[in-house]
């Protein structure tokens, strides 16, 4: 479901859309809306559109998890580090997470996170995740209609999460596009000079990062290729295991060819069989989450040195045919990055 | 301790026998701490597994012995040591056991004991690790057992051990009836 806020600018239109902002109330919507944004790109867990890809070898499992909660608020759609990081009571603390979303239009769909169904805006359901994560942490959270600058901390960690795009004509689309949407400057220029954590969902046309669908792109996401403190984050079907390995969700935009995206890729299980909520955007503010909680152990950490800890740390074990014009560097690992190097 | 009061005063005594080894025990509570964090599962950040054994394993446990020497008929002196155990990164220390026993018959097959102990030392402590945790966090002291925790490392180091062995003052008073 697209949630049009139009933005001009004199040299395009453009629309700031939700990304996958489907409704859950049955799967045949969901899939029907992924669908009707000509997604579906190399399809399954292939992903041979962009490139260079391997023949697939190894059979995706499908997800365990029949429903969101199992008991004593466990959540069944979340990892082991989602898990651990809930219930260790200490996470987040001292950082600052901004969330740039729809919180306020009549765009509302159902789903359980766990505690119960509830429905409500894109923007409540990717802010709430995160706050599943890292409970500690100070939100900001901003709608997308408010073209306002985001303002950042001297002390302490940083996180934007940007579960949206600025979609554009692609012929129209230059470096500095943005410059006059206040919002999207700010993280943008926070993404290059390093001032923020930007987590930013990667797309659900199913085509790399950077790319067009039916000639148009995403100017926002097409800006911060290249940033030193982004993390376009992908979708896994679910929270693979060694056993039961997971594939990128068929509607996930993948890295791609372009180096600099695949350096800055990781992708994360969302499992819409358990909470009824698929894509990208429920992607995203899981790995906000973890840099909050790296940025609350390692109080000195700069944001950059966050991104490249998340981004070096990254699994590849529990991804079926793991490739990295796909799956970027691979599945975040909360507890790998929270994990020392050596020790004695 | 006050269980194996019955079997020293059944016993027949001799003029030799004044002495008896009332406890022999292997392992403790905090023995039992230590073996725990030898299977902590613990990661590098390459998801590798750290092994923990030689930081908490021990080549042989805690081992505590303890005698009674009688006095007379109805005291008795209760003395022993134990001898403390250690791995790579904690340490429990050797101990001493010294108490009193008193035992007096009343009527009618009634009894009653009195028994008290002191132990010293075997204390648990724990030393703290250094870990390279790369260009995020540099080189930091670290509780071994906490490396990857959510806690900042220097927060950690709050939980070292640093435990008292259990029962290091006992009392115990008990009834007995024969019949």
């Amino acid at each position: 479901m697209r949630v049009s806020a139009l933005k001009f600018s004199a040299a395009a239109l453009l629309a700031a859309t939700s990304l996958l902002a489907a409704p859950a109330a049955t799967a045949v919507d969901l899939d029907a809306a992924l669908l009707a944004k000509g997604g579906g790109g190399g399809g399954g867990g292939g992903k041979g559109g962009g490139g260079g890809d391997t023949t697939p070898t190894e059979t995706p499992g499908t997800s365990t998890c029949t429903s969101a909660l199992i008991s004593g608020g466990v959540k069944c759609w979340m990892s082991d580090d989602v898990v651990d990081a809930h219930s260790a009571g200490y996470t987040g603390q001292g950082t600052y997470i901004t969330f740039v979303d729809d919180f306020d239009s009549a765009n509302t769909f159902s789903g359980n996170w766990g505690e119960g169904v509830k429905t409500q805006t894109h923007g409540w359901w990717t802010s709430s995740e995160t706050k599943i994560v890292a409970p500690d942490a100070t939100y900001f959270l901003q709608d997308f209609k408010d073209d306002v600058a985001l303002t950042f901390h001297d002390v302490g960690l940083d996180v934007v999460n940007a579960s949206y795009g600025m979609i554009g004509m692609s012929r129209f689309y230059y470096p500095g596009v943005l410059d006059s949407y206040a919002t999207e400057k700010s993280i943008i220029d926070a993404a290059w000079g390093g001032n923020a954590v930007v987590s930013k969902a990667a797309g659900n046309d199913g085509i790399a990062v950077g790319g067009s669908v039916k000639g148009t792109t995403d100017y926002l996401g097409n800006s911060l290729i290249g940033a030193d403190s982004v993390i376009f984050v992908g979708a896994l079907d679910f929270n693979g295991s060694a056993d039961n390995k997971a594939a990128l969700s068929y509607y996930s935009n993948y890295a791609g060819s372009n180096v600099d995206v695949q350096n800055h890729f990781l992708v994360v299980g969302v499992d819409y069989k358990a909470t009824g909520l698929a894509g990208t955007s429920f992607a995203a503010p899981i790995v906000a989450g973890y840099a909050a909680i790296l940025g609350s152990k390692f109080t000195a950490a700069s944001e950059t040195q966050v991104v490249n800890q998340l981004l070096g740390t990254a699994l590849t074990t529990k991804i079926a045919n793991y490739s990295k014009s796909v799956h970027g560097m691979g599945e975040a690992c909360l507890s790998c990055a929270l994990a020392p190097d050596t020790i004695n | 301790m006050a269980g194996l009061v019955c079997i020293a005063l059944a016993a027949p005594l001799a003029a030799q026998d004044y002495t008896h080894l009332v406890e022999v025990r292997a392992g403790s509570a905090l023995s039992a701490l230590a073996r725990e964090a030898a299977f902590l599962d613990q990661i590098y950040s390459d998801g590798s597994p750290i092994d923990m054994a030689p930081w908490y394993g021990a080549d042989w446990q805690d081992i505590q012995m303890t005698w009674l020497t009688e006095i007379d008929a109805a005291t008795g002196v209760y003395w022993g040591f134990s001898t403390g155990e250690g791995g790579g990164k904690y340490r429990i220390d050797p101990g001493l056991t010294l108490g009193f026993l008193s035992v007096q018959e009343l009527d009618e097959g009634w009894t009653v004991s009195l028994s008290t102990t002191f132990r010293f030392g075997g204390r648990l402590s724990e030393d703290p690790c250094t870990a390279d945790y790369g260009a995020i966090g540099g080189v930091q002291t670290v509780n071994c057992r906490m490396s990857g925790s959510y806690l900042p490392p220097a927060e950690t180091l709050d939980y070292l051990w640093d435990k008292a062995p259990e029962g290091q003052f006992d009392l115990d008073l008990r009834w007995e009836l024969k019949f």
